[in-house]
This record gives C-alpha cells, sequence and structure tokens, in this order.
C-alpha cells in the first residue's frame, strides 16, 4: 500500500469566548489505503471533514486543530511530524492541489519564482537556475498554458481563475509526485474551465499514473475520473466502492440522497432534489447514526447506535444497519 | 508608473496649500497678535513688519507675497529673536532633530518588527503574552512619564548617560529612547497582527504544502504581506515622533526645533510659531508621499 | 446587528477553515448580549472597568473628605512625603499644597476632557460619515477628500497655535481635541455605511417610503455603533494623554487649576529632591490609561472577535 490511513481523527478546539472552550470533531475515526496508481474520490457536503482528513495527513491544520491515529506513506510515518521531516515529502511526493486559485498563489511573488521554489527546495545541492527555470516553463506548457515563457513572469493577478488553477496544478506535478491532491480543484470556476480542469487532471493521470484523490462535493464530476469513490458524512466514511457500485448499487440512504440531488436527476422528476434538513452541527453530532435525523429509513437503535461497517462485495463497505436496500 | 507618481505628487499640494493658508490666516486674525492694529507697535519693528508683510497692500495682495516667501523657504523674520528670520532658527535645529527622529524611526522599525515576529511565531505563549504586555505598556506610558522616570534611572541613580547636552553619542540615548519606546509598541503590535494574518493566508498553505521550510515562507512568503502595512505607519509615525520630538527636546534640553517650537509658543513667537508648523505640515506631507509610493512600487497589484 | 452575526462566522471561520463554520451562537442571545458576556469573561477588561470606576469615584469625591482645598497651603508641611496624621495621604508640593487633592481635582479634569472631546468627535464623526456613506457618488468623494485633506495636516501643532492665539483655555482643548479625533470616526462610520446601504433591510425601509433622516437615524447609525464605541473607548485615553501633553508643556490646564500634566511638569522638575511628586499623578495617569486601552481591546474582541 501506498497510503494507509488508520483510524484517523480531527479534533478543533473552538472559543467562542462566551461559553466553555469546545471541541468540535471534524473527522472521527476515519480508515482507508490507497494503492499506487490509484485513483479515488472523496465525496461529501461541506463540514464532512473530507478536506480536513488529508490537511491533517499534510501537516496543515491550523493551530487550534489536532490530528489523532496513523497515517503511513510508503512506510513513513506522517502524522505529527515535524515539518523539517514532512517537507521531504510534501510538494515532493505528495503534491496537493487547493479550491481557491485565486488565492493560493502569493500575490506578490512571480509564478515563475512559486513554480521554481519548489525545485529549489526539493533538489537540493542539485538545483540549477537555468534547467528549473526550462522544467517550469515546460511544464506550463504541459498544463496547456499559452505562451509559457511570457507566463513564467508574469504575477498572479494578471492571470485568469482556471489559468492559476492551471499553474497550482503545474505546480503541485514539478516534482513528479507519486499522489495528487485535489481538494475542490474545480469550485470556484466557471462551469466550462471546470471541464478543461478535470479533463486536464484525467490527461494527467494517464499519462504520468500519478494516483489522485479528489475531495469533492459534486458527485457526477467524479464519474469518468476516478476508479473508487469515498462518501463521507459528518467525518466518518458511509460508503466505499467503485464508481459503478456507488452510481447504480449505493447501499447508505445518504448517498441515495446525494445521487437524487444531483442537476442530472432533473429531468425524470422535473424538479431539483435536495436532501432534506440540514447538515449536523459538528459541535452537536446526534448520537448514534449521524444521519439519522435526515434519513428517510431511519430506526429507533440508529439513534442510540453507530451502524458498524457492512461488506456488500470485495471493495463495497456501508454503515448502515438497513439491509437489501 | 511615472504618471502614478506625478499624481500622487500632485495630489499632495492642496494639502500643503490648505496648511499655508489657514497658517497664513490665522497669523493675521490672531486677537492681541502682532498684526492686530489696535495694538501699538514700536516703530522699528513696525517698519520691518512692512517690509516683509506688506501690510499697506490689500490682504490678497498680501498672502499672494507670503506664499511666494514660503515657496522660497522664507518665514520672515522671528518675533522673539531680533537676529535670526525662522528660516535660520528652524535650519539650526533640524539636523538635532532629523537625526533624533531617524534614529528613532530606524530603532522602532528594528525591534518592533523582531519582536512582533516572534510574538505572532508563538502566538498564545508566555512570550507572546510577555511582548503584547510590554507594548501595551510602551503604548499607554506617555513620553513625559517615561522620559523622567529614566533619567531618574540611568542618570541619576546609576549615573550611566547624560541628561541633558548634545553632541555626543551617549547624549542621544535616552532622548532616543523615549522617542522610540511607543512607536517600537506600535511596530510589535502591527507586526504580530499583520504576520497572523498573513500566516493564515491561503497561499502560505500553498507554500507549505510545496515543502517550503519555515524560513523560507517566513523571509520570501510572509513577509512582503507583513511588512506592507508597516510602511503604512510610517506616515503616522512621523507626525508622532515630531509631536514626541518637541517633548523629548524640552525634557532633556536639545537645541532642536521641538524646543524652539515650544519656547515659540510659550513667547508668543507668532512667525516663529507659524514656520514650524509650516515646516512640520510638509515634512508629514512628504512623509505620506514617499509611503504611498513605495507601496506602489513594492505591491505588483496597485495599477498606475 | 446583522453586522455583528457576520463578524461572528467570519471569526469561525477564521478559527476553522470555511470546511466547517458551526452555528455556535448561543441560542437566545442578541449579539449585544453575547458581546457583554464576552467582555465579561475577559478579566483584564473587567479588572481595568473595575479600576477606572474607583478611580473615577475617588477623582469626583475624593476631594470632599479631604481637609485641604485645591489651593490651600499649608504652612507647616512644605514639600513633604506622604503623611497620615496631617491628611497629606499624596504628600505636599513645595509651595505646601496638598497633592492627594490636586491629584484628583486633575483626575476631574483630565477624565471630564476625555469624556467630553471624544463625545464632541463621537457625535460629529457619525452625523459626517453617516451622511457621507450614505449619500455616496460625488457628495462623498467630496466629503471624504476633505477628510483626508484634514488628516495630513499637523493637528496638534495647530492646536497649540490656538492656544497661542486664543489663550489657554480649557474649553478650548475640548474643542480642539474633539475636532481633531472626529475625522477617523467618520471614516469608520462611512465604511460601515457604505457596506449597510446594501443590505436588504435598507433597501426594504427604503421600499416601504422610509425617508433618508429617519433611514439613517434608525438603520444605519445603529448598525455602525460596534466599532465606533470601540474607537470611542480608545480615543478617550488618547484624548487624555493630549490634554496632558498639552498640560505637561505649560500649554494647557493653567494654575491654580491642576492636571495629571500639570502635576507631573512639575514634579519632574524636583524628581530628585520630591520623587513623590510625580509618583502619584503619573501612576493615577498610567493607570487609567493602562485600563483605557484594555477596556477598548476587550470591547473591540467582544464586538469583532476576529483577531483573538
Amino acid at each position: 500500500m501506498m497510503l494507509t490511513i488508520e483510524n484517523l481523527r480531527v479534533d478543533f478546539t473552538v472559543d467562542s469566548g462566551i461559553q466553555r472552550k469546545q471541541t468540535l470533531q471534524a473527522v472521527r475515526g476515519v480508515s482507508l489505503e490507497l494503492d499506487q496508481g490509484e485513483n479515488v474520490a472523496i465525496v461529501g457536503e461541506s463540514g464532512s471533514g473530507k478536506s480536513q482528513l488529508f490537511n491533517a495527513l499534510m501537516g496543515l491544520l491550523p493551530p487550534n486543530g489536532s490530528a489523532h491515529g496513523s497515517v503511513s506513506f510508503n512506510q513513513q510515518a506522517l502524522l505529527n511530524q515535524s515539518d523539517k521531516s514532512l517537507n521531504k515529502i510534501r510538494g515532493k511526493e505528495i503534491g496537493m492541489i487547493f479550491q481557491d486559485p485565486m488565492t493560493a498563489l502569493n500575490p506578490y511573488l512571480r509564478i515563475g519564482k512559486q513554480l521554481t521554489e519548489v525545485l529549489e527546495v526539493h533538489e537540493g545541492a542539485n538545483f540549477n537556475k537555468e534547467s528549473a527555470k526550462r522544467r517550469a516553463i515546460e511544464m506550463l506548457d504541459r498544463v496547456k498554458i499559452k505562451d509559457p515563457e511570457q507566463r513564467f513572469n508574469s504575477y498572479p493577478h494578471e492571470l485568469s481563475g482556471g489559468m492559476r488553477q492551471r499553474v497550482v496544478i503545474a505546480m503541485a506535478l514539478l516534482c513528479k509526485p507519486k499522489l495528487i491532491i485535489a481538494d475542490e480543484p474545480t469550485t470556484a470556476l466557471d462551469v466550462t474551465v471546470q471541464t478543461e480542469i478535470i479533463r486536464l487532471l484525467k490527461d494527467i493521470y494517464r499519462k504520468e499514473r500519478t494516483s489522485i484523490v479528489l475531495i469533492t462535493h459534486d458527485l457526477p464530476l467524479v464519474a469518468g475520473l476516478c476508479d473508487r469513490i469515498i462518501v463521507m458524512y459528518a467525518g466518518k466514511i458511509v460508503e466505499t466502492g467503485t464508481v459503478d457500485e456507488i452510481f447504480y448499487k449505493a447501499q447508505h440512504p445518504y448517498t441515495q440522497a446525494l445521487l437524487a440531488a444531483t442537476p442530472t436527476n432533473t429531468e425524470k422528476s422535473g424538479k431539483m432534489l435536495a436532501i432534506d434538513g440540514q447538515p449536523p452541527d459538528p459541535l452537536n453530532l446526534p448520537a448514534g447514526c449521524a444521519f439519522s435525523p435526515r434519513c428517510a429509513f431511519v430506526e429507533e437503535r440508529c439513534k442510540t447506535e453507530s451502524p458498524p461497517e457492512r461488506k456488500i462485495d470485495a471493495g463495497h463497505l456501508v454503515s448502515c444497519f438497513r439491509e437489501n436496500n | 508608473m511615472l504618471s502614478y507618481f506625478a499624481k500622487r505628487i500632485a495630489s499632495s499640494i492642496p494639502t500643503l496649500f490648505i496648511i499655508i493658508t489657514i497658517a497664513f490666516f490665522m497669523i493675521r486674525l490672531a486677537p492681541g497678535g502682532p498684526f492686530d492694529s489696535e495694538r501699538p507697535v514700536p516703530a522699528e519693528i513696525a517698519a520691518n513688519l512692512e517690509k516683509v508683510y506688506h501690510l499697506n497692500d490689500p490682504l490678497p495682495v498680501q498672502y499672494g507675497y507670503y506664499l511666494l516667501n514660503v515657496l522660497k523657504g522664507d518665514f520672515g523674520p522671528s518675533f522673539k529673536y531680533h537676529d535670526f528670520t525662522v528660516s535660520e532658527l528652524i535650519a539650526q535645529g533640524f539636523p538635532v532633530s532629523i537625526q533624533l527622529g531617524l534614529l528613532a524611526i530606524l530603532l522602532s522599525l528594528m525591534i518592533g518588527v523582531l519582536l512582533g515576529v516572534i510574538a505572532a511565531l508563538r502566538q498564545n505563549s508566555a512570550i507572546d503574552y510577555l511582548v503584547m504586555g510590554l507594548a501595551m505598556t510602551g503604548i499607554t506610558i506617555p513620553n513625559f512619564v517615561m522620559a523622567p522616570i529614566l533619567i531618574l534611572l540611568f542618570g541619576v541613580f546609576w549615573g550611566l548617560l547624560p541628561t541633558s547636552g548634545w553632541g555626543e553619542l551617549k547624549h542621544m540615548v535616552l532622548p532616543v529612547i523615549v522617542l522610540s519606546l511607543p512607536q517600537i509598541a506600535t511596530v510589535a503590535r502591527m507586526t504580530r497582527a499583520s504576520l497572523i494574518e498573513t500566516l493564515n493566508m491561503p497561499y502560505i498553505r500553498t507554500a507549505k504544502a510545496k515543502g517550503l521550510p519555515t524560513r523560507l515562507i517566513l523571509s520570501r512568503h510572509a513577509s512582503r504581506a507583513t511588512l506592507l502595512p508597516i510602511l503604512s505607519w510610517l506616515g503616522p509615525a512621523t507626525a508622532a515622533i515630531i509631536t514626541g520630538s518637541v517633548v523629548v527636546e524640552t525634557i532633556f534640553g536639545l537645541p532642536g526645533i521641538g524646543r524652539h517650537f515650544i519656547n515659540g509658543a510659550l513667547n508668543r513667537d507668532y512667525t516663529l510659531v507659524m514656520g514650524v508648523v509650516v515646516f512640520y505640515g510638509f515634512l508629514i506631507i512628504l512623509m505620506n508621499l514617499l509611503v504611498d509610493l513605495l507601496y506602489a512600487w513594492l505591491d505588483p497589484r496597485i495599477k498606475y | 446587528m446583522l453586522g455583528l452575526i457576520q463578524g461572528l462566522n467570519t471569526k469561525m471561520s477564521a478559527l476553522i477553515p470555511n470546511e466547517i463554520i458551526a452555528d455556535n451562537a448561543v441560542v437566545g442571545l442578541s449579539p449585544w448580549q453575547q458581546a457583554w458576556r464576552r467582555l465579561l469573561n475577559n478579566k483584564a477588561a473587567v479588572v481595568s472597568i473595575v479600576l477606572l470606576v474607583i478611580i473615577a469615584v475617588l477623582c469626583i469625591f475624593g476631594p470632599l473628605f479631604s481637609p485641604w482645598e485645591l489651593d490651600s497651603v499649608d504652612w507647616d508641611n512644605m514639600g513633604t512625603p506622604p503623611h497620615l496624621q496631617s491628611h497629606h495621604y499624596f504628600g505636599t508640593d513645595s509651595n505646601g499644597r496638598d497633592l492627594f487633592v490636586r491629584t484628583l481635582e486633575g483626575g476631574r479634569i483630565s477624565l471630564m476632557v476625555g469624556l467630553l472631546a471624544t463625545a464632541v468627535s463621537f457625535i460629529i464623526g457619525i452625523i459626517y460619515g453617516s451622511i457621507a456613506g450614505y449619500a455616496g457618488g460625488k457628495t462623498d468623494s467630496i466629503m471624504m477628500r476633505f477628510v483626508d485633506v484634514l488628516y495630513a495636516l499637523p493637528f496638534m501643532f495647530f492646536v497649540i497655535l490656538l492656544t497661542v492665539y486664543f489663550g489657554r483655555s480649557i474649553w478650548l482643548i475640548f474643542i480642539a481635541i474633539g475636532a481633531v479625533e472626529w475625522l477617523t470616526m467618520a471614516r469608520i462610520v462611512r465604511g460601515q455605511t457604505l457596506s449597510l446601504k446594501q443590505r436588504s433591510f435598507v433597501e426594504a425601509a427604503r421600499v416601504t417610503g422610509a425617508s433618508h433622516y429617519s433611514i439613517i437615524k434608525r438603520h444605519i447609525i445603529p448598525n455602525t455603533l460596534g466599532p465606533v464605541i470601540v474607537y470611542a473607548t480608545l480615543t478617550v485615553p488618547q484624548v487624555i494623554l493630549f490634554e496632558s501633553f498639552l498640560s505637561f508643556l505649560g500649554l494647557g490646564v493653567q494654575e491654580p487649576m491642576s492636571s495629571w500634566g500639570v502635576l507631573i511638569a512639575e514634579g519632574a522638575q524636583q524628581m530628585e529632591s520630591a520623587p513623590w511628586m510625580v509618583l502619584s499623578p503619573a501612576i493615577m495617569l498610567a493607570v487609567t490609561l493602562f485600563c483605557l486601552n484594555f477596556i477598548g481591546d476587550g470591547l473591540r474582541d467582544a464586538l469583532d472577535p476576529k483577531d483573538r
């Protein structure tokens, strides 16, 4: 296994200044494994903890966040390591793409500097300014940026949102990482640009065989790109399976609701479906299954007990008491 | 860029103009002042006044003359020091005041930024609270309280430093410290707030995700966004340090502009006070101008 | 209120990334009540409030309990350190005047100047800023340009100038300081107003035919109060400092009236022989300034808890 996450928990200490400090459980015991060359999507609403999961393993949690459990990447422990040891992996073995390209790039530095510095810190003594510039320009070309030589000397604000996201992708790819974590890479972009970025990611995956973890709330986006889908709700994995298993044999009522709420389903019923109720308050999670207050098939025990993970097929797992949906 | 510079310089002219205008009319309309025709003036001075201020001409013409003179750097003769012009007095005091001021600004920047960075990086730790507590003290204790305390400690009790006089480096130590303490505190607070805010920026997270060491993240990615707000501090700081220098020069008996100014105010030396106000106004406007131009130069997003 | 609620949410998102924004507001409390609770949880602010009340009460009523008057001379005790039997709790100055009474009387002046001048700037700033922001367009840019120009003037020197021309009167100090401090207030209110007038409740008021005057009075001004109160609290110490500064230089409050600045100036001259003279006014001034600054900081954290 390339990446093994075992029972990862992420907590935040919340201080409103009014009440006692509270602990917010963003991720509540997540385990998952990822093989070299595998392509996975993590799907969930905002607040489901899907981003915090990966921020935790990259050591990017804000100061009030803490992570527990164990994570190993190619036999190396990742969780709660010093910045120094993490920096041998961050940007080199694992690349990251962020949600908002408008703010992910430093507005005060030229694109070229922000690209080549990745090579500067990871190649140490082998770093050569000229070859770094050449490789950065090649990479800009690779992510289909026009006039890469000219763009190399641009400032971020001189580029459009889609272009900036391409720069961020180029930045993540420069060191040929084994894994790329893409955290909602298209959410902040226009719809037409979204498709281009997804096409680019697909192309990268096909050519470089780099594993991609795509974090998104947009289920249909995932279909063409990923092998496996992991559905998260309120900090827990509720269902895992292949694209086909999730799309055609979804077991968890939340996954089903999510599928029903996608825009492609509007034609059938004529109106857009939404999931009833509100996502749970992370400071005040319901006992038992977190989805129970919104679940159409809720039973008495759902309100008190957490449903265990159940195997449907080899790779198809679901956490729900209800069988044979 | 050049056109922006030109525009910015042009926009600061009205302010200077307003200062000079207010100065002119205040000096003219002051009740019981030197231009109050009710009050008899010695013939010799009257002749002098007439020569310099063209008192027999209509007011707008007088104003024109005054404006012209000020533009030439001539603020007229002092009322109390008969042998000096105001410009001479300012020129005399300027080297002292500018040395104090520049040293204070330099010291505030260096120590303030350093303390602020330390506090921000150790947010909510004991060091942070200590630095911020000291900063609060520095901002709260007025310089006219701080100066006597320091004089008492370093001058009287321990005899380490001279408490008055001018000429050697040791004479500058206490005045510069008194002048810069509140500014060090201000800079430290600003730097801390600014660095904390910058470190929460998404692009800092990007830099971390790229595997950049903390040192490089601070020096390359966080420095400019953190220090730009400090740059705008320079404007108000100039005003504050000028104000402070008035107190410091009085307490330590230094021959700077500030002491002339206070003596002028206490002696009702109208032309001297006026001249110093216009001069200070000019300095502050100049500093604000410099800050804006530097800002434009350092922030690539500002369009000219 | 809406602004405050939004402030709370921004704060949450600053603490924990956008992903998890919890609706953490305590049920049934208005934002003002929440801010009040937050302030009460701030130890430094609470201690400061208590201390400040003690100082204010002492300044107002303290002199009544002393047998000495502001300018009565005790010929037996000239330049003596603090002494209880003779009721010179803070000692006397070289003229035999009681420093306890003089310090507290000085405190009255300092606190009064602080409050009144801040009130003046508060009123001018709110009216000016809300009109500029609400009117928008050319009116706004002309009004704010005027503020910008005034901002660049070295005002402290103009105040000194005024004192030179019009003699040294305490009223002049009120007006002069108030007239200077309103500039920042106006800028804050104008900024708030600009964003408030886009809000739906202002639109709604306009649609229902409310007059501009009543919109500004009922909807705009109450909603700008949070930041303005914070700024006003931080203005009071500045004003007190300014008054002491002028008095210290001999340009403010005049003998026989007393003020902390005057007393510090007198004390500083005799620091070696009579250190208690500078000590009592300096401590009172410093404690007052500390308290006001802590209260201001506490209020800011309570009303807009983003930077905590």
